[in-house]
Order: C-alpha cells, then sequence, then structure tokens
C-alpha cells in the first residue's frame, strides 16, 4: 500500500502544472541556467528513472531538495513539525475534553433541554467551514475585542526579552518545562483560537459518538444491576457507562483527528501558525515538487499511523477483543 | 387482518421519529428551504443580475441595510441575491458529486465485494491508496492539476469520494453475498449481471443512502475550502466559499462580505447533516420504534 | 412482615400494567410470583427498588413498606440507601448483569464500600459470603464472561449476602441456567432462607420450579393477582381457571424464556 502511496504522489506532482526548473531558478534565467537547473533537479532523466530515484531517495532519508527553501525537504517538514503537533495535539485535546463531558451530560439529560442544546452545538461543530471559523473568531476576539492575537506562535518580540530553550521544539511544552512564563502564556494565548477551530469538528463528532454510545450502553442489563445495588446516577452513568461508551469513541477519535488535518492545512494558513500545513501552503504556491511530495508523504504516513493506534487501543480499553 | 407492509412501518417510523425530534424536523425544514432557494432563486432574488458579472461603482461595499440585506460587495454586487444563487451553486456541485462518486465507487464495490479474490484485492488495493490521505487533500491536489473551474472543482472531489463508497459497497455486498439466498439463485442458475443488479444492489443499499446523506455535509464543505483556496469556482460564479476568500482582504471593516456567505455554508452542512441523521434512524431496520 | 404492598398501580404512560391490591413477605419465606411474560412480575420487583423509571413505567398509588419503612414516591437518595443493602435483586441473565470490562470483585468490593464498609471489611465480608455460596476467593479476579451462568448467580447471590440484604428479589434467576445448575442455585436460596432468614421474593413463569421452591406463590395476569396461596394448595387444586390452565401446561417439554 505504501508503494501505492509513494506512486500516487509522484504522479500527481509530475502531472502539476508548471516547471519546477522555472520555479529554481527564477523567471529570468538563462536558458543555460535553465538546464543547469533541469540537470539538477533530476528533470532531464527518463521519468522511470526519476521515480526510481526518488523512491531510493525515500528510503535513505533523502526526500530531495525544496525549491523555495533550497533547504532539504526532511529538515524544512523537521523544523516545522512540532509547531503543526502541538496545533493538532491540543486541537485533539480540546475536542476531546469538550466532546466527552457533553456526550455524557446529553445521554443523562437525553430528551431534555440540555441534551437538545448540546446535539444543536455538536452537528454545528460538525458543519461549520474551518476558514470560516477561523476568521470570525480573528475578528471577534482580535479585531473587537483585543483579546487575543491575530496569528503567529508567540510574540516576536521574546526571543529577546525571554529567549526561549527548545526541549521538544514545542513552544508550549518547551515554555512549561524551562519555566519560561512570558513566553508560556504568549503561546497559550496565541494557542487557544487555532486550538478551538481545529477543536470543533472533532469535539462534534465525539460528543454524537458518545452520546449514541452512552445511550445504548444504558440500556444494558449490567447497568441495571449497577442501579439496583444502590450507585448515583452520576456513578452510574460517569464510570459504568463511560467505560463501555469509550471504546467506539477512541475508534472514532483516532479518525477524526486524523480528518482535521486537512483543516490544520487552512487553520495555519489564516493563523499564520508557522507548522507543516503553511509550508504546504508555501510549497504549493511555488509548484515546489519535492516539499508537496514529502508532506503528502508525510500525511498519509500519519493518516496509516492513527489507524494502527486505533487497532491498539481498542485491544487496550476492551480486553475481549485481545481474547478474541 | 394484513400484515402492515414494510413500507407501512417505515411510514410510521419515521412520523413518529419527526415528531419525536425536534432537531431533525428542523434539518429537513432548512433542508427543503434551501432547495426551494435554488429553484426559486431566479424568482425570488432582489437583484437578479448581481448573481453574475456586475459593476455598480456607486453601491461599493454598503453596510446591510434594507435595500441590500446582506450588503453588497467590492463590485456593488447585492450579496444577498448572490447568497440566493449561491444555494443553486453548491446545491449543483453536491448533486454532481455525489451522483459521480456513486456512479464509480458502487458498482467497483459491489463487483469487489461479491467476487472476492484477485478482484477484490485489486480494486480494494487502489481504494486503500485514495483512502489514505484526507478527502480535502486529494481534492485539492486534483484541482491543482485539473485546473481552477467549478467543472473541475466536481471532478476533483468525486475522485477523492468514490474510494469511500466502493469501499462500503463492497463491505455490503460481501455480507450479501454470504447469505442464504444469494446461495438458492445461484443453485437456481442465475446468471452474473442479473444476480448483481436484482439481488445484491438492493439489499446493499441502505447503508448507502444513509452515507450519502451523511455525505452532503461534508462535499458541501471541501467544495467551498476548494474554492476558498481558489482552486474552484471563479468569479463571477456566486460560490459561497469563493466569496469568503473574496471577501477576506476587506474583512476587519467590512464584515458582511466572509459572514452571510460562510453562515449559508453552515447551515447547508447543518441541515444536509440533520436530515441524514434523521434518514438513518428511519431506515435502519434495527430501530424500528414501537413505542 | 418485612415487606407488605398495598394498593400498587403501575403505569406505563397511560396503561395500567401493575394492579395488586395486597401482597405480603414475611422474613424467612420464600413467596413465589408466577405468571406469564409480560404480567408485571417484574414491574413489581423494579417498583419494590423504586426503579420502575428504567423501564419508562411510574408508580401511581399505592404504598410498598419494607420493614415498616415506606418506599414509594421517596428521594432517589434515600432509596439508593435501601437498594442492595436492605434489599437485593439478582436477574435472569447473570453474566451479562455484570460489567464485562470490569473484573467482578470491583464491582463486589466497590458496592460494600459504597454501602458503608472500610477497605477491609468489604474484603472479608466478600471473603465470607464467597464461601457461604461455595465459589473461591480468587474468583473475583475474573471478568463475567470468564464464568459460568451458574458461577455468575452464584456470585450475585454472594453479593446480597455480603450486603446482609434482608430481602432477596429473584427475576427469573434460573431460567436461562441448565437444569442441573437450577437446583444448586434453588438449594443456595433454601441455604441462606433456612441460615440468614432471608426473604424471598421468587419470580418465575416455571411453575414447576415454583412448586419446588416456594412455601407461598401468588398467580399474576395481566398485572393483578389472580390467586394467592400456600404452593402445594395452588399447584394441586387451583381456584383460577387462568391458574389451571398454567398449571397444565407444566409437564411441556422445553420452557419460553421469561
Amino acid at each position: 500500500m505504501v508503494t501505492g502511496v509513494v506512486l500516487l504522489t509522484f504522479v500527481i506532482a509530475r502531472v502539476v502544472p508548471g516547471d519546477p526548473a522555472v520555479a529554481w531558478v527564477g523567471m529570468h534565467a538563462t536558458p543555460e541556467q535553465l538546464s543547469a537547473a533541469q540537470h539538477t533537479l533530476g528533470l532531464d532523466r527518463p521519468v522511470a528513472a526519476q521515480l526510481l530515484d526518488y523512491v531510493r531517495g525515500i528510503a535513505t532519508g533523502n526526500w530531495g531538495v525544496s525549491i523555495h527553501t533550497h533547504r532539504p525537504v526532511l529538515e524544512d517538514m523537521a523544523v516545522r513539525a512540532p509547531a503543526s503537533l502541538e496545533l493538532a495535539g491540543a486541537g485533539l485535546l480540546l475536542g476531546l475534553g469538550l466532546g466527552i463531558p457533553l456526550g455524557l451530560a446529553a445521554a443523562r439529560w437525553h430528551g431534555q433541554a440540555p441534551d437538545l442544546l448540546i446535539r444543536l452545538a455538536a452537528v454545528a461543530g460538525v458543519s461549520v467551514p474551518v476558514f470560516w471559523l477561523a476568521l470570525i473568531l480573528q475578528l471577534l476576539f482580535f479585531q473587537r475585542l483585543r483579546l487575543l492575537p491575530v496569528g503567529g506562535q508567540y510574540d516576536n518580540i521574546l526571543n529577546y526579552t525571554s529567549p526561549l530553550w527548545q526541549y521538544t521544539h514545542m513552544t508550549i511544552v518547551d515554555a512549561l518545562i524551562g519555566g519560561n512564563w512570558p513566553v508560556f502564556w504568549s503561546s497559550l494565548r496565541h494557542l487557544v483560537l487555532p486550538a478551538v477551530v481545529v477543536a470543533a469538528y472533532p469535539a462534534g463528532v465525539i460528543a454524537r459518538m458518545v452520546r449514541a454510545s452512552v445511550l445504548d450502553t444504558v440500556g444494558e442489563d449490567h447497568i441495571l444491576m449497577v442501579r439496583a445495588l444502590g450507585f448515583s446516577e452520576r456513578t452510574v452513568y460517569g464510570r459504568f457507562a463511560m467505560r463501555s461508551a469509550l471504546n467506539p469513541v477512541l475508534t472514532v477519535a483516532a479518525l477524526v483527528f486524523a480528518y482535521s488535518l486537512a483543516g490544520l492545512f487552512l487553520v495555519e494558513a489564516i493563523f499564520d501558525w508557522p507548522g507543516l500545513g503553511s509550508y504546504a501552503a508555501d510549497s504549493i504556491a511555488s509548484l515546489d515538487t519535492p516539499a508537496i511530495l514529502g508532506v503528502t508523504l508525510v500525511i498519509a504516513i500519519v493518516y496509516v499511523t492513527c489507524n494502527l493506534i486505533v487497532d491498539l487501543l481498542q485491544a487496550v480499553i476492551d480486553p475481549r477483543i485481545r481474547v478474541r | 387482518m394484513k400484515a402492515p407492509s414494510l413500507a407501512d412501518t417505515r411510514t410510521r417510523t419515521a412520523v413518529i421519529a419527526v415528531r419525536r425530534n425536534p432537531l431533525l424536523s428542523a434539518g429537513a425544514v432548512i433542508a427543503l428551504a434551501l432547495v426551494a432557494a435554488a429553484v426559486l432563486a431566479p424568482l425570488v432574488a432582489p437583484y437578479p443580475q448581481d448573481a453574475g458579472t456586475a459593476m455598480h461603482a456607486g453601491a461599493i461595499l454598503l453596510a446591510p441595510s434594507w435595500n441590500h440585506p446582506f450588503g453588497t460587495d467590492m463590485f456593488g454586487r447585492d450579496i444577498f441575491t448572490r447568497v440566493l444563487y449561491g444555494a443553486r451553486v453548491s446545491l449543483g456541485i453536491t448533486g454532481l458529486v455525489l451522483a459521480i462518486s456513486v456512479a464509480i465507487g458502487v458498482p467497483l464495490g459491489i463487483v469487489a465485494g461479491y467476487f472476492g479474490g484477485f478482484i477484490d484485492n485489486v480494486i480494494m488495493r487502489v481504494t486503500d491508496v485514495f483512502l489514505a490521505f484526507p478527502a480535502l487533500l486529494l481534492a485539492l491536489a486534483f484541482a491543482t492539476v485539473l485546473g481552477a473551474s467549478t467543472r473541475n472543482a466536481v471532478l476533483a472531489i468525486a475522485i477523492a469520494w468514490w474510494p469511500w463508497y466502493a469501499r462500503l459497497a463492497r463491505g455490503q455486498a460481501a455480507s450479501v453475498a454470504g447469505r442464504g439466498f444469494i446461495e438458492a439463485c445461484r443453485a437456481l442458475g442465475v446468471g452474473r449481471v442479473r444476480m448483481l443488479w436484482r439481488h445484491v444492489l438492493p439489499n446493499s443499499l441502505t447503508p448507502l443512502i444513509v452515507s450519502v446523506s451523511l455525505d452532503a455535509g461534508g462535499v458541501i464543505l471541501t467544495a467551498a475550502a476548494l474554492s476558498f483556496l481558489g482552486l474552484g469556482a471563479q468569479d463571477p460564479t456566486p460560490e459561497w466559499g469563493l466569496m469568503v476568500s473574496q471577501g477576506q482582504s476587506f474583512f476587519t471593516t467590512q464584515w458582511w462580505l466572509v459572514t452571510f456567505p460562510g453562515l449559508a455554508i453552515m447551515l447547508t452542512a447543518m441541515a444536509f447533516n440533520l436530515a441524514g441523521d434523521g434518514l438513518r434512524e428511519i431506515l435502519d431496520p434495527r430501530r424500528v420504534v414501537t413505542r | 412482615m418485612i415487606l407488605e404492598i398495598r394498593n400498587l398501580a403501575i403505569n406505563f404512560g397511560a396503561r395500567c400494567v401493575v394492579d395488586i391490591e395486597a401482597l405480603d413477605l414475611r422474613t424467612g419465606e420464600i413467596l413465589g410470583l408466577a405468571g406469564e411474560s409480560g404480567s408485571g412480575k417484574t414491574m413489581t420487583a423494579l417498583a419494590i427498588m423504586g426503579l420502575t423509571a428504567t423501564s419508562g413505567a411510574r408508580i401511581s398509588s399505592g404504598s410498598i413498606t419494607v420493614d415498616d419503612r415506606e418506599l414509594v414516591h421517596q428521594r432517589d437518595t434515600d432509596l439508593r440507601r435501601i437498594r442492595g443493602s436492605q434489599i437485593a435483586m439478582i436477574f435472569q441473565a447473570p453474566v451479562s448483569s455484570f460489567n464485562p470490562l470490569f473484573k467482578v470483585g470491583y464491582i463486589f468490593i466497590r458496592s460494600l464500600r459504597l454501602h458503608g464498609a472500610s477497605r477491609s471489611e468489604a474484603r472479608a465480608h466478600a471473603r465470607e459470603a464467597l464461601e457461604e455460596v461455595m465459589l473461591p476467593y480468587d474468583m473475583l479476579e475474573r471478568r463475567p464472561y470468564e464464568l459460568s451462568g451458574g458461577q455468575a448467580q452464584r456470585l450475585a447471590i454472594a453479593l446480597a449476602v455480603a450486603l446482609r440484604s434482608q430481602v432477596l428479589l429473584a427475576d427469573e434467576p434460573t431460567s436461562a441456567l441448565d437444569v442441573s445448575v437450577q437446583g444448586e442455585i434453588l438449594d443456595l436460596i433454601r441455604r441462606l432462607r433456612d441460615r440468614d432468614g432471608m426473604a424471598v421474593l421468587f419470580i418465575s413463569h416455571d411453575l414447576a420450579v415454583v412448586a419446588e421452591l416456594c412455601d407461598q406463590v401468588a398467580v399474576m395476569r395481566a398485572g393483578r393477582i389472580v390467586e394467592f396461596g400456600a404452593s402445594s394448595q395452588v399447584l394441586h387444586s387451583p381456584t383460577n381457571d387462568y391458574t389451571r390452565q398454567l398449571v397444565d401446561s407444566v409437564p411441556k417439554l422445553g420452557t419460553r424464556a421469561g
């Protein structure tokens, strides 16, 4: 399957209109410079050979050189990946943190006002266009209320006043570890809006999933038994029903997370977040084939990994699956 | 006394579901309103000529008012009109995308599921590769390759979408193929094509219908995202995503350019999602309601 | 008299599903509640527990007293204290009554602690109870799907014993078990009655079992008690037509699920 992915990305990159060699040397290059560039980029070799080179390169860690940054693609991505990880992670945490309790509440007060409101909010979260939500939030919180910053990861001035020691290269985590509070607060404030936008879809899906799952569970025999033993409704829902509901939730969560990666791309662009998403945007704008290929491959890998994680988690939560 | 037919039971379930579920009813109502808006746009819109190229230099960037409930854009075009016409564009795109994806994906899936073996393997490999990417990114890639236009956007999204239906159809066909009555048909000598068309397909339909109705929302969002990025509909087509993108540079002072089209996208997606949920409740045979 | 029901009416929407004028249970007595499925037997048990809401029904009027304490329309917080500790309930499908994602011991110990035992007290009570039902203590380490029906049911009974319940509501406890295992469970219930004076409301559609185990029998039909008396009398010389029909159908091989 991996070969298929590689093949597909290669084909797409080849078919993308525009000549990467031109992008490399610029519009005003002489013919000699152009053909030199073509040679450097390997474009003058037969297609099959190019593909082979590429595959070999990937296996050995040489993912090509980015045309718009003139640096190795792998290096570019490694630099920008942590920021995306930070945002995606925050979004996922927020999505779970909102979705699970809301879903549980909707199940507990099923049929009543809280349930309807939560379901409405969940559907809204799932249906809202990511780019629009980003813009609206920016308008509200930056423009009108002046509460939160418009973009970037943190105030760059802080680079001078409180330089950050980088461990994980994720700004907020590093700031926390290093006790660098000015940077921590700054990056937190910058993280809030993009994370909320990224979390909207997952939170909606998870809330609905939890609600459905808990409602299903609550009709089962073992719930009647714990009720008959005198446990409070809060415990019945919170401890006993939740456990059964968690398995399907985790399945959905990982898949939904993968889906929201697409949104990550838009969010990074709008909030000027220095991650893989904006790197991808730049690459597409400059027809940077190796970079595009690199990002695409990474995305595919992440997707596949998510699915694997889901399978693993399922076995952990529900021991019956292990038995099978 | 005649036993109630499946259709009767389904109708009764539908009525009960609608009555019990206010959100579903709301969704269905909004969806219908949208379809109505799309169909009636030329009659209802106050400034039909603004749906295309038009230029009213004197009315540029007006705030919402009685004359222009949603304000005007940078060419002086009435946004309310454009939003209404946008319903046609969006619904049209969605319908086409779903039709094409289903037309490609379902037959492939059914063939794969029913025959199994080598065919199954090949088709599933291909769908796996496609499904290794988020739909939006695939659509982006194809749209870049094909060039930016509404028609190409439809194709691009459809190409990204069909593997999902192929997967679904395959699963259904595979489980149907294992059922008793299929063996009986085979024993009676029913031909392959006839088998697929008259027996396997109808029994695989329900989850497909549910999936299609739920997907409508996703397609609308993807189409809007593509146009937002400039890879879909082009001016002067009044596509909602495109309108948001056009309004972006004026956004901080002329908020109405972005707000209303985006709201339209959101409400449309919500309506389809709610209606899809309701459809699932009605069609899922396990949930036939007796109370 | 430990349990008294007077004029109990339970409604499901507009429909009246239970209408009992009087029903009494004494300490150390096994009272059978017999009838077909849908006759309201389980609903009556749920009403005693205050759990009719889980089936969507309501107690519309009447009184249920346990140990002279009124249960109907009490606050849930008060009822919760009684559930498990004063009145215990066991169910038809013992294995699925335990949450499959938890070890059986978790629910056991947690229930004991919920009703006031300390951790060590809980373990001690659990040990005693398991001994009484003749199950090894390490059975608590298992998960429900690892147990047989008989083991699970004995575990459920052990829980009632550990909680020192005075009343046991047994809703078709043997209907899903093999005949040989049935006998063991019935023996166990008899032992509890003899040793601890436990009062048992034994619900079943199987008249043969009821005849074997119960001192007195109440036959229910469509929510009402149509016959009541000593089990030997009710079963050998029933006064009611319906009861006679039920009795006549006893020698049939293969019982319906309850």
